[in-house]
């Protein structure tokens, strides 16, 4: 027989007996709520979406305090142009780093949506802390259950850029342009800290171009984005919804109207109770945007509510819609 | 008969020789578990609507494009071919074999394992892989070329 034709049969007989298999279909469940309840309850797939789009494209373009050396804020994709930069390697950071720019990265799972503005503030100390970290041995094993990742773009004086890929999972690894090293959970959060104080000085409204329904680069099955920085329920100005249509790819985007967006926002408050149901998705979105253009997603469930998470809240809310705000929704896609 | 029985029934078919595939693309009991796993919670919802066979077609899909997706954007530890487990009743031979598998770039590898052992045509293994035929066939006949002149096929090679 030839080694060819050998090949197979010489392959099935060097895999070893396979493990038992009888938790796996509840396990693949109990991943799938896990990335949903990441994701912020939002997350996920196929269907409505709110907007505001209308009434934002009135108000002015982004009005975000930076300082007047940095460049212009702009989008591409609906992040900071910056984080089309991709790493070339590297095995720390220089310090004197000027900005900066939170991106998503990497996974088809829990791609995020980033802040529309740079980190201006004692950036120097993320430099250290990233030059800090400990080093990653390139041997050491880490679980391959996919989640969320991020770049970080330093910005320094020249204009040139120096990238940080941070993987939200496993063993949380640091790389890019610098070699591998552990933190990159303790970074995001660090940073996400940064963000907020920098804030809370200087306050942001910006509008996030483009879509904000799930494309299908998020993930051909879950489609929803988390937010980096998740805006509060009291913060959303505007809205939209994504809608799935059967037998067609991709989901149709409809703004709501100001007055509309008011109107779900108090059917919000009150209608809704914080829970963490199994999220069986019904293909409908809508996603919610905060005046810096933070989104958060609301997905409709099989029994007709919808998961919601928002910053400030320990867990998601689970809203059941009146009939008026069912027929907002219907006429926002009609 | 609900989803989640419908589901479980079918794991518990068919789990093992998914885990199989899986073990020879990563060459680790505990990835190949985890490469499964990711798979199915990406694709379960979706078996009521297409039924066990366009599922496991489906699933099959996902997993091949999950690992190659996982060493293209994510995964950059992987495990070197010394390395790799032992299967403890296999002949010498086959563990060289699969040693030498884990040495071949990821499609290749991805390509070989799909024909050879899921026994797919070269259509299939394009439609799985999302590549064409002619693809299909360089990947094989190089992957084929760098198997047979392996070093960790040297002895097994004379008797073949």
């Amino acid at each position: 027989m030839s080694f060819d034709e050998d090949l197979g049969a010489r392959l099935r007989a060097a895999v070893p007996a396979e493990p038992d298999t009888s938790q796996w279909a509840r396990g693949a469940r109990q991943a799938r709520r896990r990335r949903h309840r990441l994701a912020g309850a939002a997350a996920v797939v196929a269907a409505f979406a709110v907007a505001g789009t209308a009434w934002f494209t009135t108000r002015p373009g982004p009005v975000i305090v930076q300082p007047a050396s940095q460049p212009p804020l702009t989008q591409v994709n609906g992040e900071l142009a910056e984080c089309q930069s991709t790493p070339r390697g590297g095995t720390s950071l220089p310090t004197g780093a000027s900005s900066i720019t939170l991106c998503a990265d990497g996974t088809e799972f829990q791609r995020m949506w980033a802040p529309l503005e740079r980190l201006t503030t004692d950036v120097d100390r993320y430099v250290a802390k990233v030059n800090d970290a400990e080093r990653l041995a390139a041997t050491t094993p880490c679980t391959m259950e996919l989640g969320p990742a991020y770049k970080a773009v330093f910005t320094y004086p020249d204009g040139s850029h120096r990238v940080v890929t941070g993987q939200l999972y496993g063993c949380r690894v640091l790389g890019g342009d610098v070699a591998d090293r552990r933190g990159a959970d303790t970074l995001f959060a660090a940073l996400l800290d940064g963000w907020t104080a920098q804030r809370r000085d200087h306050p942001v409204v910006a509008t996030r171009e483009g879509t904000w329904c799930p494309t299908d680069e998020d993930s051909p099955v879950t489609a929803g984005r988390t937010p980096m920085l998740a805006p509060r329920l009291d913060d959303i100005v505007a809205a939209r919804v994504c809608q799935a249509h059967p037998g067609r790819p991709g989901l149709s985007e409809h703004p709501i109207g100001p007055g509309q967006v008011d109107a779900l926002l108090a059917d919000i408050r009150a209608h809704s109770r914080q829970a963490t149901p199994a999220p069986d998705f019904a293909g409908t979105l809508i996603v919610l945007a905060s005046a810096s253009g933070d989104l958060a997603t609301c997905a409709r469930l099989a029994d007709g509510t919808y998961l919601a998470q928002f910053g400030g809240e320990d867990e998601p809310r689970v809203w059941s819609p009146s009939p008026e705000a069912e027929r907002i929704v219907r006429d926002a896609v009609a | 008969m609900t989803d989640d029985d419908a589901l479980a029934e079918l794991v518990r078919a068919r789990g093992a020789a998914w885990w199989r595939i899986a073990w020879l693309l990563v060459g680790d009991a505990q990835r190949a578990e985890d490469l499964v796993q990711t798979a199915l919670s990406k694709t379960y919802p979706k078996l009521a609507e297409l039924g066990q066979a366009s599922f496991e077609a489906y699933l099959r899909t996902t997993m091949v494009r999950t690992y190659i997706s996982w060493w293209r954007r994510a995964w950059r530890r992987e495990v070197p071919s010394e390395h790799i487990e032992t299967p403890g009743t296999a002949p010498t031979d086959s563990l060289d074999l699969v040693r030498a598998l884990a040495s071949l770039p990821r499609a290749q590898r991805a390509v070989v394992v799909l024909r050879y052992v899921d026994d797919l045509s070269v259509a299939e293994v394009a439609d799985v892989l999302g590549i064409s035929q002619g693809t299909v066939k360089s990947h094989t006949s190089r992957a084929l070329a760098t198997l047979r002149t392996s070093p960790h096929l040297a002895p097994a090679e004379d008797g073949s």
